[in-house]
């Protein structure tokens, strides 16, 4: 009753504030300028073409994925499915998946002539591969900014709970001191979790009117990675929070690390290694990389998931676990000795 | 009509049990966090014990250590030493919370919520039923005037709104202990007497009061104890009227027509003060005796000896002198 409350009001101050008319304000345009690009004759014609199985582009084996994330690594050509599971429809011969295997891009129809295997794939399954590489990269982008948004929403949920006049009242209520900070947390979550799930359904619904394409793994992955990254980060920002009475500092941190350093940290091979060559230097690196939240990794994973199903790495979840429950363990321990 | 909710006790039975409040060398010192600066003794150690049904004055110049006191039983600032117990329970513990109403100075409320919403939300922090909450905040709402403006939005109320609403959520849970920082604070003449009056009946009900106070008057008014504390430590503690009789200090009037001879009379006992056919002398009881003596002999007809009392103001001021009384 007492949590059920605190996440109430919580969210009922999230929803208060005038700086979430601007948010809002956002994602209608993003929806809409998303819209006027699915629904336009140009995009309309393409996926009706991938549909007939006549757009050999639009399911291309160059290895490329057709909207790869910014920042991510070049796209297997087993992720389109060509070799490990063929599409429905794709008839391939014992030496023809060998052919596929060692890197062919053509394999010969019933006829005896050479075509590129996506002519030769079914054209819905054409037009999926399509609308989930879309979907994959469009998430990347999208994915990093509802990290920034929703951090930016609940920055200051724990930091104006302290503020004088309203912790005094708070804390002379028959709660304990964790209770009142993680009812606080779990509330500015369940906020941005709301706003992300509407957000993304709202796409979703897009891409599937637009392309007749209902891709579920995007409806989850693109909800349940996000948030993920949000709680962790944000709760490197209770902890903030809680030793300097404020957001203002815990939110610049938070947006450092998601747009610099995380996606630094995460190529860190291919562009910190080769401005630093002392061995310590890259140890440190390596060091930040482990124990800070890896928001990039979880952002890549979340395309891998829409584009292929499979999990690429686990890695950043089991870390980002750990940082979560480490910063919030420290900040109630440290939110219970604090004086007001 | 007794307050809602409340269940009017008997008084004499309520004083025989334990104190309501009960506090053993509670001490606060904030350390420095830097170099260079000293730790602030807030509170030095003090004990004290309230008795249920006790309206109790905290009087002190700003930071003297009053609000701390008060924090320090709720357990939003950590004793240094010592400890407390409210009604039996640990102070601080959620136990302890469960039987008390705070209102606290400069209180801010979500301002987005209307004043029934408020008292809806710190009900449910108290672990009270809707229905409850509901129930309660129509009674304390009509209680402290505001009905009118329940359904209003805290952002648009005045200073004095916001105390008459501080109250009734103070009052939610039917608390045993009842502290209340600056009450009347920001609040006009008519709404501070409905505030004192709101104080009486809850001593009426007996329920424990702790009040914090600048306004020396309003204490004096209301308060069956008072302490005043002086850099974070407790210089006087007593009933209003043992706190302001002075010992050896009397007024004594004659019939007004015979101010003349009165004065004469009374000038061997060097009065502080003659005004018409009353004086103020400083003496002992004998002293007074020969003085009543005196005007006797002249067949002066008295009509008043009694001892004079000082203000809570006179008091506080002699305590506390003109260099304020400063901890934190």
């Amino acid at each position: 009753m007492k949590i059920r409350a605190l996440v109430a009001d919580t969210f009922r101050e999230i929803y208060a504030k005038k700086v979430i008319i601007g948010i809002v304000v956002i994602e209608i345009v993003t929806l809409v300028i998303t819209a006027l690009i699915l629904f336009s004759g140009g995009m309309q014609r393409e996926y009706r073409e991938a549909a007939q199985g006549t757009n050999a582009d639009s399911a291309s084996t160059s290895g490329q994925h057709p909207a790869a994330p910014i920042g991510s690594a070049p796209y297997d050509t087993s992720l389109l499915g060509a070799e490990s599971a063929p599409l429905p429809g794709a008839t391939l011969t014992d030496s023809e998946r060998a052919a596929a295997h060692a890197g062919s891009s053509t394999f010969r129809d019933t006829a005896g002539s050479r075509l590129p295997i996506a002519m030769h794939v079914d054209g819905k399954a054409m037009l999926r591969e399509k609308v989930k590489g879309a979907m994959a990269g469009y998430a990347g982008v999208f994915g990093a900014i509802s990290i920034l948004l929703g951090i930016f929403m609940a920055a200051g949920i724990v930091s104006s709970m302290m503020e004088k006049g309203t912790i005094d009242l708070l804390l002379s209520k028959p709660l304990t001191r964790s209770a009142l900070l993680f009812g606080r947390a779990l509330g500015g979550v369940a906020a941005v979790a709301l706003n992300l799930a509407l957000f993304v359904t709202a796409l979703w619904a897009l891409y599937g009117f637009a392309s007749g394409v209902w891709h579920l793994p995007f409806l989850a992955a693109a909800i349940a990675l996000p948030l993920f990254s949000f709680i962790v980060t944000y709760a490197g920002v209770i902890l903030l929070n809680v030793y300097t009475d404020g957001w203002m500092l815990p939110l610049s941190i938070a947006y450092m690390h998601t747009a610099v350093l995380s996606p630094f940290l995460f190529s860190r091979e291919q562009t910190l290694f080769s401005l630093v060559s002392s061995a310590a230097l890259r140890s440190v690196i390596d060091g930040l990389y482990y124990v800070l939240p890896q928001t990039a990794d979880v952002i890549k994973t979340m395309s891998d998931i829409i584009y292929s199903g499979n999990v690429s790495n686990a890695m950043p979840f089991v870390q980002g676990t750990i940082f979560a429950v480490v910063c919030l363990v420290w900040a109630a321990w440290k939110f219970q000795r604090k004086d007001f | 009509m007794p307050l809602p909710g409340l269940n009017g006790e008997n008084l004499d039975e309520l004083r025989m049990s334990a104190p309501a409040i009960n506090i053993s060398g509670f001490e606060k010192i904030y350390r420095a966090r830097r170099r260079g600066e000293n730790d602030v003794h807030a509170l030095k150690p003090l004990t004290l014990a309230i008795e249920p049904g006790e309206v109790f004055g905290l009087l002190g110049p700003n930071g003297a250590g009053k609000t701390t006191l008060v924090k320090l039983l709720l357990g939003i600032v950590h004793a240094t030493s010592g400890s407390a117990t409210i009604c039996g329970h640990a102070a601080g513990t959620t136990g302890s919370k469960a039987l008390i109403g705070y209102l606290p100075e400069n209180h801010r409320y979500p301002a987005y919520l209307a004043g029934e919403g408020v008292l809806s939300y710190f009900g449910s922090l108290s672990g009270m039923e809707t229905s409850a909450v509901r129930k309660r905040s129509a009674m304390l709402l009509e209680l402290v005037n505001m009905t009118k403006w329940r359904r209003t939005r805290v952002r648009q109320y005045s200073k004095g709104m916001m105390q008459r609403l501080g109250i009734a959520q103070a009052l939610l849970n039917d608390p045993q202990v009842v502290f209340l920082d600056e009450p009347t604070d920001g609040v006009d003449p008519v709404g501070r007497r409905e505030i004192r009056d709101v104080i009486g009946r809850l001593r009426n009900e007996g329920k424990t009061i702790f009040l914090n106070s600048h306004l020396l008057s309003e204490v004096e008014l209301i308060s069956d104890r008072v302490a005043i504390l002086k850099q974070g430590e407790m210089v006087r503690i007593g009933t209003v009227r043992e706190l302001t009789s002075s010992s050896n200090a009397y007024h004594i009037a004659v019939a007004a027509d015979r101010a003349e001879e009165f004065a004469e009379a009374i000038a061997p006992f060097g009065p502080e003060r003659i005004e018409g056919a009353s004086a103020l002398i400083t003496a002992d009881a004998e002293r007074v005796n020969q003085a009543i003596d005196s005007l006797r002999a002249r067949g002066l007809l008295i009509t008043e000896i009694t001892p004079a009392r000082r203000s809570l103001e006179d008091l506080f001021m002699d305590i506390v002198g003109d260099n304020g009384g400063d901890a934190r």
